[in-house]
C-alpha cells in the first residue's frame, strides 16, 4: 500500500505570506554563504541536503485529505478537507490513463475542516464516477448536503452528476473494501470521530485523527494500542503539546506528540506520522516539532523496538 | 519509586527516587497528593526534588497536571527541581515549562 497526504492542516487552511516566503528564501540564501551552483540541479540539492525541510520547503496548509493506494481497482481516500481538490484534479490525470473512475471514500468526522474539500472535489460532477462513502456517522449524508445548500455554497448537492452512495458502518467489525480489510473505532471529540484500520497483504495502516486521549482513562488507552497493535504505519493527531492538550486546550479533541508515541510504543507500531498540524504554526516551529518528537521517541523508548518517526507533509508519500 | 518528604524552610520538599513509570502512576499521584495537602496546610510550596528520577512517563506527567490542578486550588505552587538534563528534555518536549516553575536548587523554590 502507498499513503499520499494531499492535506496535512488541522482545523482551517493556511498559506503562508509574502514575509514568510521572503524570509525563507533569505535564509536560505545566508545559509549558501555566497556559493555558487552550477546549474538549478544542485541548487536544488542545496536544498533538499542541506537545509531542514521547513527552511527549504513548507509542510504546506490544506486540511485533511490522504489517500490509499493498494485497493483493486479504487481511489481510497480519508477526509474531505481542502486537499481533496487537488486530489480530485489529479485523478482526472490518472482517468486518463486508465484510472476506473470510482472512489472510496472513509471519513474520521463531518466537522468543516473534513469536508470542505468536496464541493471542489472535479469527479464528483462527472457522471460516469461512482462514489460511495464510508463513515461511522448516520448523519455524514445531512452534513455533505446541508455545506452546499444555497445560504453556504453555490452549487447544490443535487447538483453533483457522480453517482453518490453513503454507507454507514459499524465499529468492531470488520469489512472487506475492494480488496482491503477495513475497520473502524470512535475517539473522543466533538459529534465523535473515527480511527481507520486498513489491512493487505500483510501490512496495516492506521489512520487516527482528531482524537484526544486523556492521560489518565487507561480504558482509552489499552483500546487504541489494540487497534494500533504492530501496525506499520499510524497517522496521529498531534496538534498540541502535552501541557496545552490537558490545560487550556483540554476537551478541545486533540492530542499531542507525546501522546501519539506513548500509544504507538505501546502497540509496537513501527512508524507514526506527526498529523494535524496546528495553524498557528509554521514550518520552524513543525520543523522543531518533528525533532523533539524524535528526540522523545529515544527517552522514552526503553526495551521497545524503535519507532520511526516522520511528520506528514501535503505531498508525501509513504510505502507501507 | 521511592518517596520521602520534610519541611525545609519556607518550602515542603518531596523526594521521589527512581524511574516513575506508568505502573507506579497511582502511588506517585496519592504521595503527590498527600504533599500538595500538607504544603496548602502550611501555605508553602510543595517542591518535587527530580534529581534522583532518571524518566518519567506520560502517566507520571499526567499524575503532575492532577496534582497542580489540587495546588492551584489550595492556593500553593508545585515547583519541580534538579531535573536531569534527559528528564528536563523530556518535560521541555511536553511544555511542562510553561504550567510548572523548573529551578535549580530546590532550597530556592520556597522564596
Amino acid at each position: 500500500m502507498l499513503v499520499r497526504f494531499w492535506g496535512t492542516r488541522g482545523s482551517l487552511p493556511v498559506a503562508p505570506r509574502a514575509a514568510a516566503i521572503e524570509a525563507k528564501i533569505a535564509h536560505a540564501l545566508m545559509r549558501a554563504q555566497g556559493r555558487t551552483f552550477a546549474d538549478e540541479a544542485e541548487a536544488r540539492r542545496f536544498v533538499t541536503e542541506e537545509l531542514s525541510f521547513g527552511e527549504g520547503r513548507t509542510y504546506g496548509g490544506a486540511t485533511t485529505c490522504l489517500e490509499l493506494e493498494g485497493a483493486d481497482e479504487s481511489f481510497f481516500v480519508l477526509d474531505m478537507g481542502s486537499g481533496l481538490r487537488e486530489l480530485g484534479n489529479d485523478a482526472f490525470r490518472r482517468f486518463g490513463e486508465g484510472r476506473a473512475r470510482k472512489f472510496n471514500f472513509f471519513m474520521s468526522h463531518l466537522h468543516w475542516d473534513h469536508i470542505m474539500g468536496f464541493p471542489f472535489f472535479g469527479p464528483a460532477f462527472d457522471p460516469n464516477t461512482h462514489i460511495v462513502i464510508h463513515s461511522g456517522h448516520a448523519d455524514c449524508e445531512q452534513a455533505l448536503r446541508r455545506q452546499q445548500e444555497e445560504i453556504s455554497f453555490p452549487v447544490s448537492f443535487d447538483w453533483l452528476r457522480a453517482k453518490i452512495e453513503f454507507r454507514v458502518l459499524t465499529p468492531g467489525e470488520r469489512y472487506t473494501v475492494d480488496g482491503v480489510d477495513v475497520e473502524l473505532m470512535p475517539q473522543d471529540h466533538s459529534h465523535v470521530s473515527y480511527a481507520w484500520k486498513f489491512h493487505r497483504d500483510g501490512k496495516t495502516f492506521v489512520f487516527s485523527t482528531d482524537a484526544e486521549h486523556r492521560m489518565d482513562d487507561f480504558d482509552d488507552q489499552h483500546a487504541f494500542e489494540g487497534f494500533f497493535r504492530d501496525a506499520d504505519l499510524v497517522v496521529c493527531d498531534t496538534m498540541y503539546s502535552l501541557a496545552e492538550s490537558i490545560t487550556l486546550k483540554a476537551d478541545w479533541g486533540h492530542s499531542s506528540n507525546v501522546m501519539a508515541v506513548n500509544l504507538c510504543h505501546g502497540a509496537g507500531a513501527r512508524k507514526l506520522a506527526l498529523f494535524h498540524h496546528e495553524p498557528t504554526s509554521n514550518d520552524r516551529d513543525i520543523d522543531a516539532l518533528l525533532e523533539e518528537t524524535i528526540q522523545y521517541e529515544a527517552l522514552s523508548r526503553k526495551d521497545r523496538q524503535p519507532l520511526e518517526i516522520v511528520c506528514s507533509y501535503d505531498g508525501l508519500e509513504l510505502r507501507v | 519509586m521511592e518517596w520521602t518528604a520534610a519541611a525545609v524552610g519556607q518550602g515542603l520538599i518531596a523526594s521521589p527516587r527512581g524511574d516513575i513509570e506508568d505502573g507506579d502512576r497511582d502511588l506517585f499521584l496519592e504521595n503527590l497528593r498527600q504533599g500538595v495537602s500538607e504544603a496548602i496546610a502550611r501555605s508553602v510550596p510543595l517542591i518535587i526534588d527530580l534529581a534522583a528520577v532518571g524518566h518519567m512517563s506520560a502517566s507520571a506527567l499526567m499524575a503532575l497536571t492532577i496534582a497542580r490542578k489540587d495546588a492551584v486550588a489550595g492556593g500553593i505552587k508545585i515547583i519541580l527541581a534538579r531535573p536531569g538534563a534527559a528528564l528536563r528534555k523530556i518535560l521541555e518536549i511536553s511544555r511542562y515549562q510553561l504550567i510548572f516553575d523548573i529551578i535549580e536548587d530546590p532550597n530556592d523554590g520556597g522564596e
